[in-house]
């Protein structure tokens, strides 16, 4: 007998053919095993054989391997459904990240700032993520249905079952695109966001069906005790191949490997957040609750500082968090017994300090890290090819030029001397000192109206900097030193916008409405908050230096 | 094929009806072994004979099954006479009391002959 599972199939298929009706064949075939199991425990006490039980006995081993098999994953150990679902975490974040990344290219490279074509894309990729994790989900439900058809008898209690586990991912779909980026994040970037929560959604009845099973059942060509290294070896391909592409940017290997580099960038966003919660909690104690802008779960308050103590609390998740447990599975992989454990503790454990590694050091010729180690001067000089590495959320393109501006931004401040500004899990900061001239001054006449409520009257006006100024259309203000900024527009929805300061054009043609407009202390900068829609937000810096 | 098992075959319901009624709810391999010990080991059913045959006791309605942990602490589908299963065991039973009123008249000893 070579493989006694494989008899154990044959012979309960011989048995199944000879039942004429096939409503009840799953269901022999259950009973079957749980008969060849009860026949292993007895047969040895009775000491009575006929010919089924000496097949039962011959048999009897490997069924109780099954059926302890099942029992393990079905009730008693939810560390081994951890492990499947983290599993599936992963292999739904590389998926999608990749999946995802070509369409959000397209509508960088050809819509790129333009509000309707963005929309329209925005819809493509919604639809297409939402059939891509309804796909993944419909795979698995065969297997589901069958699980589920062990613990319950009833049909009309299973369909109810299967009802509830078909609608999950559609009420966590529908909740992701609607309720996540009004209410939870505000205005970032509504693309991001939307795919954030998706390789979850993706992950969640995959992990129910049981990974290993179904692996086990489909006898893998890849012994379980190979498979722990392939994987360490895959995972240093994928790190070799990005470090490769990054340093070989004028080739087309970027393009092709940068989508690979999303799923590493998803785990940034991530740790990300958590600096960020971690970062808010002393500004919290500091400021209260009326400190924080809640209105967009702004947590950056302009304080250098901050951004500093955000870089060593990721530093410190990277390193203190995702690397010791690197080292911890490492170390306790000595203690395994079992040669399969010994290795997947060893492989998750290098992998683990090599992502730590991988995120911290510099990667890139520039010496560059995933992390900006200090308050930087100048950083928003990225320039698009980034964007088309697939660092699409951040997208800072501060150039002497009047098409300078900053896409999708979460915060920003201004001072005298920098402007910072947070974007989707970067904070960049410029040195205004250094910057010549970002845009070129026209003279424009303004249509000015009445002053509105929330434009600053020069009775109330407080005079610490920086002044904001919220706007609407044709409104008009005035700062301390009595300079006018203006804004006219024909139609503010049509998207042309004008805002002139002490009637010097400083921003044309935009294709959103102006938020506010903030001037520093010492009045040479405007920055010019647009507020589009989710998630194409700009940032506007206009040089009021020689305008005054 | 032995003989008693071409004997049993008429009778299979019968016996799984009888036996669910007197020993009460079972599973499928203690089924087969409270018949095999009653019957002192006569009847052997085999598991291909005994569940296509419950499952046609579950068609008909004469039983109904469930499932519970048994004894050994593992979770079996226990098979239940139903009334209408009890109503009909005691119809075969007549049926079968008949039919071995006939058999045995049959097998009796020829007085005729023994005269003769």
């Amino acid at each position: 007998m070579n493989n006694g599972l494989e008899d154990a199939e044959k012979y309960i298929n011989d048995i199944i053919q000879n039942l004429p009706d096939s409503k009840y064949k799953q269901r022999f075939r259950e009973e079957l095993l749980e008969y060849l199991e009860d026949g292993e425990k007895k047969s040895g006490n009775d000491g009575k054989t006929n010919s089924s039980e000496e097949m039962i006995k011959k048999l009897g081993k490997k069924v109780l391997l099954i059926q302890n098999y099942n029992d393990f994953y079905r009730d008693t150990h939810p560390k081994r459904w951890f492990i499947t679902t983290v599993f599936y975490v992963l292999l739904s974040f590389i998926v999608s990240s990749i999946a995802s990344a070509p369409l959000r290219q397209f509508e960088t490279l050809f819509f790129y700032s333009d509000y309707s074509a963005s929309t329209i894309s925005s819809i493509i990729t919604v639809s297409f993520s939402i059939l891509f994790a309804l796909a993944v989900n419909h795979a698995f439900y065969k297997f589901i249905a069958t699980r589920l058809s062990i613990h319950f008898e009833s049909d009309k209690r299973k369909k109810k079952l299967l009802f509830i586990f078909f609608l999950l991912p559609i009420i966590s779909i529908l909740l992701a695109v609607f309720w996540l980026p009004s209410y939870c994040i505000g205005q970032e970037n509504t693309l991001e966001i939307m795919f954030f929560p998706l390789p979850f959604l993706c992950a969640f009845l995959p992990a129910l069906a049981d990974f290993e099973i179904v692996r086990k059942k489909r006898k893998p060509t890849i012994p379980d005790t190979r498979l722990p290294y392939l994987t360490l070896a895959g995972f240093w391909v994928l790190i070799v191949i990005i470090v490769l592409s990054e340093n070989f940017p004028n080739t087309a290997l970027p393009y092709v490997l940068g989508n690979l580099k999303m799923a590493f960038y998803e785990f940034h966003f991530l740790i990300f957040f958590w600096a960020d919660i971690l970062v808010m909690i002393p500004n919290f104690m500091h400021l209260g609750l009326s400190g924080i802008d809640t209105s967009s779960f702004s947590f950056f308050d302009g304080n250098p500082q901050q951004v500093v103590n955000q870089q060593i609390i990721e530093a410190a998740i990277y390193i203190g968090v995702i690397g010791l447990a690197g080292v911890f599975l490492v170390y306790s992989a000595r203690k395994k017994k079992d040669i399969v454990s010994k290795r997947w503790a060893k492989a998750v454990g290098l992998i683990l300090i090599s992502y730590s590694l991988f995120m911290i050091m510099p990667i890139k010729s520039t010496g560059e890290s995933h992390i900006e180690w200090k308050v930087p001067e100048m950083e928003l000089s990225r320039n698009i090819e980034e964007k088309q590495f697939g660092v699409f959320y951040d997208f800072i393109k501060f150039k002497n030029s009047n098409e300078g501006y900053i896409f999708n931004y979460d915060t920003c401040s201004i001072d005298d001397d920098f402007v910072a500004v947070q974007s989707s899990g970067y904070v960049f900061t410029a040195n205004l000192k250094n910057i010549s001239s970002v845009y070129e001054a026209k003279t424009i006449r303004t249509e000015t109206r009445d002053q509105d409520s929330y434009c600053p009257k020069p009775t109330e006006r407080k005079y610490d900097a920086p002044s904001t100024f919220f706007f609407q259309e044709g409104w008009k203000c005035l700062d301390r030193n009595d300079n006018v900024i203006s804004m006219e527009s024909r139609n503010v929805s049509d998207g042309c916008a004008k805002v002139a300061y002490n009637n010097h054009e400083i921003l044309e043609g935009t294709a959103c409405p102006i938020q506010s407009i903030d001037i520093s202390k010492d009045r040479s900068w405007a920055l010019i908050r647009m507020a589009c829609i989710y998630g194409v937000d700009e940032l506007h810096l206009a040089d009021l230096r020689n305008l005054k | 094929m032995d003989s008693s098992q071409e004997m049993t075959r008429g009778a299979l319901e019968l016996i799984v009806l009888q036996t669910l009624s007197n020993y009460g709810d079972n599973y499928g391999y203690e089924l087969i072994k409270t018949i095999e010990k009653k019957s002192e080991d006569i009847f052997k059913f085999r598991e291909g004979t005994l569940y296509p045959l419950l499952y046609r006791l579950e068609e008909k309605k004469l039983v109904e099954s469930y499932r519970k942990t048994a004894a050994s602490g593992k979770e079996r589908r226990f098979y239940h006479i139903t009334p209408k299963g009890e109503k009909v065991l005691e119809g075969e039973k007549e049926d079968f009391a008949v039919f071995m009123h006939g058999i045995k008249s049959i097998l009796k000893p020829n007085k005729f002959k023994l005269e003769k």
